[in-house]
């Protein structure tokens, strides 16, 4: 017979809400872009990702510290999976994500981009050959596809796929920097 | 070769993870890619970075615009005041020493002291015309109070006094490079 003291409590039960706090500043904003990726829409990913601290908060103590981490991502994609088959709608119709920054945030109180960012980001592009800033431009900011890329520049397919990720290359490399003022 | 292996696996999981995110890959493609963050780490960040870099490059080339150029007006508008601040200030500067109302203190100090070498240069002159003239009478009750300012044994011109009227002497007379009359001794 188990004795009540060997019945854990409600708060033994859970992760404390201090460790919670602090794993969500350390991983909330990349749990979110990740969330982001595979759910397309700024207030399913907000859902989803309460739903994913929630689940933190109930069964986090099983958990071993240096995996929750994991585990948070975890959840997250199964949690997003299983709100897209509920919702019946697939990457079909979710073709792209809402690259609209204020749908992005969702109106969370923890930004998605930084000025900081932002800015590093701008001055590379700034600093990359005209042909693939083009590129970059044509399919981001002008959300077209390569295929339409490359017939409107008339150029191959690979190279318009070529350009694009050698661009892509250099502006993560900036991205986590400062920026070239404040060095 | 490791770490050049290493880079490359990461640049290719980076790009595959964009092309996902901007649906690019083909359905079969993404299927593949969506089991496979299921358990790897590696692919969920890499989806991650794509995603805010893809959210940073169109920021940059929208919200950056709106922001930027009121910042930086703000900022030019500020050192557009200073400038013509200065400049006012160096143009008012420049009118007030053109127009003599103020004038470095060398000039003032040295203005009067030519006025004083002036002076007493004219008072010295008058005194040898009182003699020539045979006004002054000698052996009077005074006598012994008065300077022989013909003699031999007159003070000397003082040599700041000298100064001050060479230097009257050249701002008067450009043509003249001597000094005056009576005043050439020291």
């Amino acid at each position: 017979m188990t004795s009540p003291s060997d019945v854990p409590s409600a708060e033994q039960s859970q992760l404390d809400s201090s460790v919670v706090a602090a794993l969500y500043v350390a991983h909330g904003e990349e749990l979110r872009r990740f969330l982001l990726g595979i759910l397309r829409d700024a207030q399913l990913t907000a859902d989803v990702l309460q739903a994913t601290f929630v689940k933190m908060v109930e069964r986090g103590h099983e958990t071993k510290e240096g995996s929750r981490k994991a585990w948070l991502f975890r959840v997250a994609y199964h949690e997003a999976m299983a709100y897209r088959r509920r919702e019946g709608v697939g990457g079909k119709v979710l073709r792209r994500v809402a690259w609209n920054t204020s749908d992005a945030a969702g109106g969370a109180d923890e930004p998605l981009l930084r000025l900081e960012s932002v800015q590093s980001v701008r001055e590379a592009m700034q600093e990359l050959p005209p042909e693939q800033r083009q590129v970059v431009r044509m399919r981001i900011y002008e959300e077209k596809t390569f295929a339409t890329i490359a017939k409107e520049l008339k150029i191959p397919l690979g190279t318009a796929l070529g350009r694009m990720r050698a661009a892509l290359i250099k502006l993560r490399a900036q991205l986590n920097e400062p920026p070239a003022h404040d060095k | 070769m490791t770490m050049t292996m290493t880079t490359e696996n990461k640049n290719d999981l980076d790009w595959l993870a964009f092309c996902y995110t901007a649906g690019e890959l083909n359905a079969v493609d993404a299927e593949q890619f969506e089991a496979r963050l299921a358990d790897d780490q590696r692919a969920r960040e890499a989806l991650a970075r794509a995603v805010q870099l893809t959210q940073t490059v169109a920021a940059a080339e929208t919200q950056f615009d709106l922001v930027m150029p009121a910042r930086r007006t703000e900022s030019d508008w500020k050192r557009r005041v200073s400038w013509m601040a200065i400049g006012g200030l160096a143009s008012l500067l420049v009118a007030l020493l053109w127009s003599g109302l103020v004038g470095p203190t060398w000039h003032s100090r040295g203005g009067s002291r030519s006025q004083l070498a002036m002076a007493w240069n004219q008072t010295r002159s008058d005194f040898a015309q009182v003699r020539e003239a045979g006004l002054w009478s000698s052996g009077g009750e005074f006598d012994d109070d008065v300077i022989d300012l013909a003699a031999d044994d007159v003070p000397q011109t003082p040599s700041w006094m000298t100064a001050a009227v060479f230097n009257v002497s050249m701002d008067n007379s450009t043509n003249s490079s001597s000094p005056p009359q009576g005043l050439e001794q020291e």
